[in-house]
């Protein structure tokens, strides 16, 4: 892919651009909580670790040493005690799902079933963890679905059988219910909402938009994601009521190439991973959740991915 | 993942390419009802619609297999798609009589992938779609059946893929799969030839694949998955996207009912053959059924037509490669194909 396809600017035009969300003031966390440490993985030498570092990207710390890895998708995800941490690794040459203690101690694998278990995100009371497993179709390909396991392994249950990508299931803070992404619908993606087992889940983003990557307010009220996903367009993060009214784009990709977004504990922060130049490996930065106040806060030669905020333990 | 993705700079719509490259789509011509020809292995057969006198047409060599073959209207030769068996190598352009004889090389291009030929009505030329090498953008092209005038008939766009491109009957109309339109992955399309916009036939949760004119032009065949839970289905629409039709039912269970695929409408227009396989696709069955969707009868039965290749391992692999997204393209089949008796 050459760079001037990169750079190539989207010609949708959206006209939910023009919505304008109020926001309330935020008041609780991802799950609420003081504000803790950010999770992350970057790239060393072509490998990636897991690091975690201070909310003004001071005192980074490497918390994993696994074997050489150059699968990015470990998608790490705080406990809602801010005490551990679940991801995926492929050191079995599989994608499994593993939980680390939030100072590297304790490692720990959660799956074991040669498959492809990605996106893990805890529940509320830190008991189980819903992610992505992948299911095979004869003569239809493979999927993923949403599943659940128990955080000590035990029980794993797929909770999704649609023939299409189900993907990130994160609850939101009363446990009730989850967001997800799809291709639901033979869309390019979309946001999705749904009881927890699974059941009533309802597409809230309308395309062209192609939004994924959710995360969940500690309020409850607002989802971040970006846009353009599994499209040939650089992503813009967004913001949303969790009934998909009050759409708002919060950064512009002319300037900031940004996406895999997430609250901070106390709702007051976004954390995400971007740079001016889509090419160039992504740094992590915050913002303000209306997207002013952008801030450069970890910078990543070879690239970082998909930060996540903890609370304080 | 966008990030994820795009970072490590892998072109994401490989897998998209590969395997739409086994994905039919085609118009049938008017005329009497001849034979049907479809595809087992890397090789073509043709066979009569009650399923004897199977004749073997192609004898590739062990590195090289056809995946895509198409009638001409008065049925006395086939266009197909011939290349290196390995997904990197490039689609070629063939054509043959229909008895297989006189086999020659139309159009190669190193830097593109030629593939999914189909005639015009008037036999004359042949459209094809052209694909980037890595598939990251496909366009719907013509070429005279003496390999001039090549033209191309819809835009090259980053990221969209036009792909199966047939002309109904009356040559007025050009039929593909848009890949990527307007954030949906796959819907028909419709283009005029008086340069009026882009038509899309199906509604948006569709996902549509193989579509097929009626002879007279005024029925499109397709499959799909629609919707939730999917099993693939034999459907029809009208030009103008009315009437929207279900021909076949297969139940809400996947894995209890048959996967439909491929239909082909005969070209006295009274009839459709398609390819089912059995629930488990433990085996495949060419099927003809009247155009109502009525009176199936199966007309051979073929050994597994769908490779069963350790999807989970493959499908590892690829995610990792960011190219999570087109999994859910079928791959493989026989690929029927009804031509009119010369």
């Amino acid at each position: 892919m050459s760079l001037s396809k990169l750079h190539r600017p989207a010609i949708r035009s959206l006209s939910s651009v023009l919505a304008i969300l109020l926001f309330t003031s935020f008041a609780f966390a991802t799950y609420p909580g003081k504000n803790g440490r950010i999770v992350f993985i970057e790239a060393k030498s072509g490998n990636f670790q897991l690091y975690t570092m201070n909310a003004d990207g001071s005192d980074v710390v490497q918390i994993t040493q696994l074997p050489p890895s150059q699968n990015p998708f470990w998608t790490p995800a705080y406990s809602p005690d801010g005490q551990q941490i679940v991801f995926s690794n492929d050191a079995t040459g599989f994608m499994e799902l593993y939980v680390v203690n939030a100072d590297g101690t304790g490692l720990r694998q959660l799956t074991r079933d040669a498959g492809d278990n990605i996106f893990g995100r805890w529940s509320r009371d830190g008991s189980s963890i819903k992610y992505s497993r992948l299911f095979i179709v004869t003569g239809q390909g493979a999927f993923h679905h949403l599943a659940t396991i128990n955080a000590d392994g035990s029980d794993p249950q797929f909770l999704t059988h649609a023939l299409f990508e189900d993907l990130l299931p994160v609850f939101f803070p009363d446990g009730r219910k989850m967001a997800f992404y799809s291709t639901r619908e033979n869309l390019r993606s979309a946001l999705w909402v749904a009881n927890t087992n699974g059941s009533m889940a309802t597409r809230i983003t309308e395309p062209p938009l192609a939004a994924a990557f959710p995360d969940v307010s500690p309020d409850g009220r607002t989802l971040v994601f970006h846009d353009h996903e599994n499209t040939e367009y650089v992503p813009n993060i967004w913001v949303a009521n969790v009934d998909g009214s009050g759409l708002k784009r919060l950064t512009n990709s002319a300037v900031l190439v940004a996406g895999e977004a997430a609250f901070s504990p106390d709702g007051r922060k976004i954390i995400f991973v971007g740079n001016p130049v889509f090419s160039n490996p992504p740094n992590i930065y915050s913002m303000n959740p209306d997207g002013t106040g952008i801030k450069l806060i970890h910078e990543c030669p070879e690239g970082c991915f998909t930060p996540n905020w903890g609370s304080q333990p | 993942m966008t990030f994820l993705i795009k970072f490590r700079r892998i072109v994401p719509l490989i897998l998209l390419g590969a395997a739409l490259f086994v994905t039919p789509a085609h118009a049938t011509f008017p005329g009497k009802n001849g034979r049907i020809a479809f595809l087992v292995g890397p090789d073509i057969y043709t066979m009569n619609p009650d399923g004897s006198d199977v004749r073997q047409l192609t004898h590739m060599s062990a590195d090289r297999a056809v995946n895509w073959e198409f009638w001409s209207p008065d049925g006395k030769q086939i266009v197909f798609n011939e290349g290196p068996a390995a997904a990197s190598g490039v689609g070629e352009i063939w054509l043959m009589n229909a008895d297989g004889g006189n086999q020659r090389l139309v159009l190669v291009e190193e830097n593109f992938s030629d593939d999914r030929p189909s005639f015009t009505p008037d036999g004359n030329s042949i459209l094809f779609n052209r694909c980037s090498r890595l598939a990251e953008e496909c366009a719907i092209y013509r070429i005279g059946v003496d390999g001039s005038g090549l033209r191309a008939l819809t835009k090259y766009e980053l990221g969209i893929l036009d792909l199966s491109a047939s002309a109904s009957p009356d040559g007025q109309s050009l039929l593909f799969t848009g890949v990527s339109h307007d954030g949906i992955i796959a819907a028909l399309y419709l283009k005029g030839s008086d340069g009026s916009p882009l038509q899309r036939l199906t509604p948006v949760p569709l996902s549509p694949r193989q579509p097929n004119w009626s002879p007279d032009g005024k029925t499109i065949a397709f499959s799909t998955h629609c919707c939730n839970p999917q099993n693939q289905e034999i459907w029809t629409v009208r030009p103008d996207g009315s009437e929207l039709r279900r021909l076949t039912n297969n139940g809400n269970d996947y894995f209890a009912g048959p996967h439909d695929f491929h239909p082909s409408w005969s070209p006295q227009g009274d009839a459709i053959v398609f390819e089912r396989d059995a629930p488990d696709f433990s085996s495949s069955a060419i099927v003809v059924m009247r155009g109502d969707g009525t009176g199936l009868t199966k007309a051979i039965t073929l050994p597994r037509s769908r490779p069963d290749v350790d999807a989970r391992r493959s499908s590892v692999r690829l995610r990792a490669q960011g190219q999570i997204r087109f999994k859910q393209i079928e791959e493989g089949g026989a690929l029927p194909r009804w031509g009119a008796a010369p």
